[in-house]
């Protein structure tokens, strides 16, 4: 948790970014504290990843200031993408080429005993179900200990059982001390698993805060959870029921 | 053995030590077209090196690094697209390489023997040239060995883990850009992709690491300069097509196999 010694993991203050000359959001500003549990949500396009990306300044940042805490150790979990099948490597070669000098070779074999990666070592990782494939993902990303995990959509593909247990192992880390900052779709495990709710739309946050204190926010109501009906029951107009 | 011969044999043992590497990383990048383009501007290296009387292999060698840093710089940037950018430095560079040696009376070209190879007229020089620009790329890769293939694998984790990806990129642009402009005398700009592509194409089927990859690509290579060699010797046929089909004959043999 954070003391009054420790400055944030990371601080964006009054950040922009454009494409196509557009302006993707109005100038944000976003704190992430340490021990945080936090989910970001949002609809399609809405700039999720690309805000995750420039938060942890994997692409540069137009306007504003990005500031990460010395020292900071990220751990990353990118959207999910395919693995070339045209490069022939295992998925215990896949993480010794991610070790760095710093990091033992007994350190990774504890993290594929950790995370059930040992049974699937051998294989080439253009063949690993998507269960395994995260959890090989996850693996690399706890290679250099992170204090900050930071995953973009982990779940997607995953069937509920594989979704569950990923779940069951991010609250783990969680409790071990790593702050969680995941971009989520699925705002049922948002709602019960996070601390704290970050709502993108339409280029700005449009709520912030604890799940309880998101769920009675009438922004919040409007733009998920009627949006969210609205894909279930085309018909159903929320706004009329919201203003009964 | 007529010493022509043996000069083209150790050509042909050398060319895979570089080839099949950066062969290799344009199949896992998806950049065949690449060295297909950058075969085609060495035309235009050609002409300028006829014009200027510059060491050929030079000259093509200098054109073919600024088309592809120019490619690569280029890339980074948004809205480009590199298959475009590909086409027009490609044939472009092929229209104005021919345009120039027209326009140069007393220029003796073989044209035939730069587009289709010319194997068996490689000098000494020519084998001390292979030989230098094996030993940089190999040593090359193996001390990139990581970022390249980290980079390759994906570019935002390479990036977390310290990677350079511009550097990279444009560390591979100059790689394939040297060896295709030293390798184009033995099969010729035409058929340069196919040395590239084919061997690591074939040796994917076989491997079960890159490393592993890499070898058997070199190992393919060889071979298909060695029996392309025997066939243009014993058969009287051209060289570098017979090399073209033997690894082609090999890539279809191997699919075949996988089939089974």
């Amino acid at each position: 948790m954070q003391t009054a010694d420790y400055p944030p993991l990371i601080e964006a203050r009054q950040i922009e970014h454009h494409f196509n000359g557009q302006r993707l959001f109005e100038p944000l500003n976003i704190r992430i504290e340490s021990g945080e549990y936090i989910s970001l949500i949002g609809l399609n396009g809405a700039g999720k990843s690309t805000l995750l990306r420039l938060l942890l300044k994997l692409m540069p940042h137009q306007c504003g200031d990005i500031r990460h805490r010395p020292a900071l150790r990220i751990g990353y979990l990118p959207q999910r993408w395919h693995a070339n099948a045209q490069l022939p490597i295992s998925a215990h070669e896949f993480l010794m080429l991610n070790l760095t000098a710093s990091q033992s070779r007994q350190q990774l074999d504890q993290l594929m005993e950790t995370w059930q990666c040992h049974t699937f070592a051998q294989q080439p990782i253009h063949t690993l179900s998507g269960g395994q494939w995260q959890r090989l993902l996850l693996a690399r990303a706890l290679l250099n200990q992170p204090q900050l995990l930071a995953l973009d959509e982990p779940t997607q593909g995953l069937d509920l059982q594989s979704q569950h247990d990923f779940y069951q192992q991010l609250q783990k880390l969680h409790r071990q001390g790593v702050t969680i900052l995941m971009i989520s779709h699925d705002l049922a495990h948002a709602m019960s698993y996070s601390q704290r709710v970050i709502a993108l739309s339409e280029g700005r946050i449009c709520c912030d805060g604890a799940p309880q204190t998101l769920l009675n926010h009438p922004e919040y109501q409007r733009r998920f959870v009627c949006a969210h009906q609205d894909a279930i029951v085309p018909h159903t107009h929320c706004g009329h029921s919201h203003n009964a | 053995m007529p010493e022509f011969l043996l000069i083209a044999l150790i050509g042909g043992l050398i060319t895979p030590l570089m080839t099949a590497p950066i062969g290799a990383f344009m199949l896992w990048r998806r950049m065949a077209y690449v060295g297909d383009a950058l075969a085609h501007t060495t035309l235009l290296g050609l002409a300028i090196g006829l014009w200027l009387q510059l060491p050929l292999t030079l000259s093509m060698m200098m054109i073919a690094l600024i088309v592809a840093i120019s490619i690569s710089l280029l890339n980074q940037r948004p809205h480009t697209s590199s298959d475009t950018l590909l086409a027009i430095a490609a044939h472009s560079s092929l229209g104005l390489g021919m345009l120039a040696i027209a326009l140069l009376p007393e220029a003796r070209v073989d044209l035939m023997g730069y587009l289709f190879g010319d194997l068996l007229n490689l000098t000494y020089t020519d084998l001390g040239i292979l030989a230098a620009v094996a030993v940089t790329i190999l040593a090359s890769i193996r001390y990139f060995w990581r970022p390249l293939l980290l980079n390759t694998l994906n570019a935002e984790l390479a990036s977390l883990a310290g990677v350079n990806n511009q550097r990279i990129a444009l560390l591979l642009a100059v790689l394939v850009a040297v060896v295709v402009a030293v390798s184009t005398k033995l099969v010729g700009a035409l058929l340069m992709t196919a040395l590239l592509i084919t061997p690591a194409a074939t040796a994917r089927i076989f491997s079960r690491s890159p490393r592993s990859m890499i070898m058997t690509a070199m190992l393919i290579s060889q071979v298909g300069i060695m029996g392309g060699l025997a066939l243009s010797w014993f058969f009287d046929l051209p060289v570098a097509p017979s090399i073209v089909s033997l690894l082609f004959v090999g890539f279809l043999l191997s699919r075949i196999t996988s089939f089974k």
